[in-house]
């Protein structure tokens, strides 16, 4: 009955009940095309309240199902183990099952009542009922006084998901280290249960929420500002992206995590928003002021812009794209940048009203070709970055055709030399998507550190000379 | 040791060691839904939808009398003298059973509806239950002359506590105050003897209130809801002074051992 107050789980309960129990098939034929609990859910999906636990995920894919798994299946942690057969691991229940059947008595219930007349004067009546004190003090008003002001863990929505106190349903433990701690506590991980089809965003939620009873001086900020990646047992992170936080946490069968803030990588996040969330507090503030123009000084510590630069450089070569607007003389065409570890490509994309105009082709630039990246224009509301890019003489040869060398004749005018054998692009943009634009290619660039961008680094220092 | 019932199973428990049972009965055809012990604990009770409630010797583990009220039962509630028990049955009525004669008597308030709970208030003088239809009957329980009945119920007062379904009665530890809790999200606090509305407890947007429990100096409620949550209330000034959360599903029912310490 506890359920009957979850809409959800009562569509789902009479569908069922419907399809189960008409012996016909006509039910089913009529439901079949109609799964209302799911048009529910969809219709509420903001209210996490209305999904019943465990209903929702039913999905057809068995093969993220933890449940779906034979349980005769059994893996051994370490390869060098001999599977067990079936009939060795049956016995061996059924010998658990025996000890425990041992400890337990057992009473059959009969419908009958027997030896009435032992229990003649079994039940004695209380002729006196004393009533509890007036003026007492019971335990739990004392203990509420001692302790009045307790602060409120502002991720305890996300306890329920600790796995630690529930049993028969899967659970999963693993390690997690925070990033966020000081140096001398970061290197010790936090044990953690959880139930196996969490999502990835309440374990975060759930992290925080044991991390911030086990270290109450700790300052977090809201959950979808951290991301959880694979990390080494000693705490080294993997070079892998977050993990994305719909998934369910049941996919991932790794044994240590770390929690880690995220850079602000959306324009929803604003970026006073993220700086604010200065998260340890090792005294080692302030002076890092110059580090970046716009940049609040001593809210930002080392570690963090060290963790920044490093994730800088662990994203830089996984790919993306931007949408931004390609300058071209008076006229901007709008065009999705890709930027990927290999190449960047400028792919124009359609307008209604581009008849007039030649179309623009797709172009692609291998990253060697890439000489620089810099902020040109710089307004309040947008940013225009210009990239440079060229070819070594001696290997403009070996060029596929659909490399730069073939593509710069398709629209000429947009195309400036400035020096002798570099051209640019300005790409006009937001302020975020810029800097993110910038510091992805300028890592890039760092990475590689081709030939042409050596080449373009001096050949500007010798201009810079001359005037 | 602890004690749990339901589907179709009633099973005894170490309190120390909760993993196994240590006593299983065996043979339920249908849920139980509510047991409980004297304050000697010397037997115990079981009501359920077989329509019986039981008595069992905890020391021999037989099951010693037994109560046929003809319908499925909601609730079972110990009179505090320890020999009578109220029950209260999806028929709409409400038994007054005496253990020792086997003796009972059968009230009937409201016939179409259902009984969801019966409560009898500590000093023994009343006793209340609540219907499906958010009805919350009282009835005066004095000392009865004929040696029937211990305690002879005369109805007392009706109140219209909730819009629909109430789901719990319980009396304080003081016998002052009752609160009725509902599928409406509230748990309504009314003084006793005069059953009048003192405070009602209400978050927004609260799913079902299943259970409240008092302190034992009837100043603070804990309410147990479907959202998973269970509050400790401040009743008098309704703030909430704790949440307890980590439940995944609805909290349906909840128990309290409070403890005396100082009198003033």
């Amino acid at each position: 009955m506890a359920t009957y107050n979850n809409p959800h789980w009562l569509l789902s309960h009479i569908r069922n009940s419907f399809i189960s129990t008409d012996e016909t098939g006509m039910c089913e034929n009529v439901m079949m095309n109609q799964d209302l609990p799911k048009h529910f859910l969809q219709k509420c999906e903001q209210l996490e309240l209305n999904c019943y636990p465990g209903l929702d995920e039913q999905s057809d894919d068995e093969d993220f199902d933890l449940t779906a798994q034979s349980f005769d299946i059994m893996f051994p942690e370490h390869n060098s183990y001999r599977f067990r057969s079936n009939t060795a691991q049956r016995l061996e229940k059924m010998d658990i099952a025996r000890k425990k059947a041992s400890r337990m008595k057992s009473i059959k219930v009969c419908s009958e009542s027997s030896n009435d007349n032992d229990y003649k004067n079994f039940f004695v009546a209380k002729t006196e009922l004393v009533p509890p004190p007036d003026n007492m003090k019971s335990l739990l008003t004392d203990q509420l006084i001692k302790t009045p002001v307790q602060p409120k863990n502002k991720f305890a929505q996300y306890a329920k998901y600790d796995g630690t106190s529930h049993t028969g349903i899967v659970t999963k433990k693993f390690k997690v280290f925070i990033n966020m701690l000081p140096d001398d506590k970061r290197s010790y991980p936090l044990p953690l249960c959880v139930i196996a089809d969490t999502k990835i965003l309440d374990i975060i939620g759930l992290i925080c929420y044991k991390c911030l009873i086990q270290f109450p001086g700790l300052v977090l900020g809201d959950v979808r500002n951290y991301g959880l990646y694979i990390a080494e047992d000693n705490g080294e992170m993997e070079a892998l992206p977050p993990l994305d936080v719909r998934e369910s946490f049941a996919k991932f069968k790794f044994s240590h995590f770390t929690l880690v803030e995220r850079r602000s990588n959306s324009t929803t996040t604003s970026r006073n928003d993220y700086r604010t969330m200065s998260i340890t507090s090792d005294g080692d503030y302030g002076g890092e002021g110059a580090s970046g123009t716009e940049r609040k000084p001593n809210t930002l510590n080392k570690n963090e812009i060290e963790i920044q630069k490093m994730f800088d450089r662990i994203e830089a070569p996984l790919y993306r794209t931007y949408r931004v607007y390609c300058r071209n003389f008076f006229f901007r065409n709008e065009v999705q940048l890709g930027v990927s570890g290999e190449r960047i490509e400028i792919d124009p994309i359609p307008q209604k009203n581009s008849k007039l105009w030649k179309k623009q082709k797709a172009v692609s630039y291998n990253i060697d070709h890439i000489a620089f990246i810099e902020l040109h224009e710089e307004r309040t509301s947008k940013s225009v970055l210009r990239m440079w890019y060229g070819y070594p003489q001696q290997t403009q040869t070996q060029l596929t055709p659909n490399e730069a060398p073939a593509t710069m004749s398709v629209s000429p005018q947009h195309l400036h030399s400035y020096f002798n054998n570099f051209k640019y692009y300005d790409f006009e943009t937001d302020k975020i998507t810029a800097q993110q634009i910038l510091s992805k290619i300028n890592c890039l660039l760092e990475i590689r550190s081709s030939f042409i961008h050596k080449e373009f680094l001096t050949e500007r220092d010798k201009k810079k000379e001359k005037k | 040791m602890i004690a749990a019932c339901g589907y179709q199973c009633l099973r005894l428990y170490d309190i120390v060691n909760c993993t196994n049972p240590i006593i299983n009965y065996e043979g339920i055809q249908k849920n139980i839904t509510r047991l409980g012990f004297p304050e000697d604990g010397t037997w115990m009770f079981t009501g359920g939808e077989d329509c019986k409630v039981r008595i069992w010797d905890m020391l021999s583990q037989q099951q010693i009398r037994s109560f046929d009220c003809n319908s499925p039962i909601n609730s079972v509630c110990l009179h505090p003298n320890q020999v009578e028990i109220a029950i209260a049955s999806q028929s709409g009525g409400v038994f007054l059973w005496n253990v020792n004669n086997k003796e009972h008597e059968h009230l009937v308030p409201d016939q179409n509806a259902s009984v969801q709970d019966v409560a009898i208030s500590p000093d023994g003088k009343f006793m209340a239950a609540v219907n499906n239809r958010g009805r919350c009957y009282i009835w005066d329980l004095k000392c009865s002359s004929d040696q029937k009945l211990i305690s002879e119920p005369k109805a007392k007062k009706m109140i219209a506590a909730h819009v629909r379904y109430a789901l719990r009665v319980k009396f304080s530890p003081n016998s002052k105050f009752m609160v009725t809790t509902s599928f409406d999200g509230t748990a309504k606090i009314w003084e006793v003897p005069k059953f009048e509305l003192v405070k009602e407890l209400k978050k927004p947007n609260s799913q079902w209130v299943w259970d409240a429990a008092f302190s034992l100096d009837s100043k603070y409620l804990f309410t147990a809801s479907s959202d998973g949550l269970c509050r400790l209330w401040n009743w008098k000034s309704q703030s909430i002074v704790r949440e307890y959360s980590g439940h995944t599903k609805a909290i349906t029912a909840l128990s309290f051992r409070d403890e005396i310490i100082c009198e003033n």
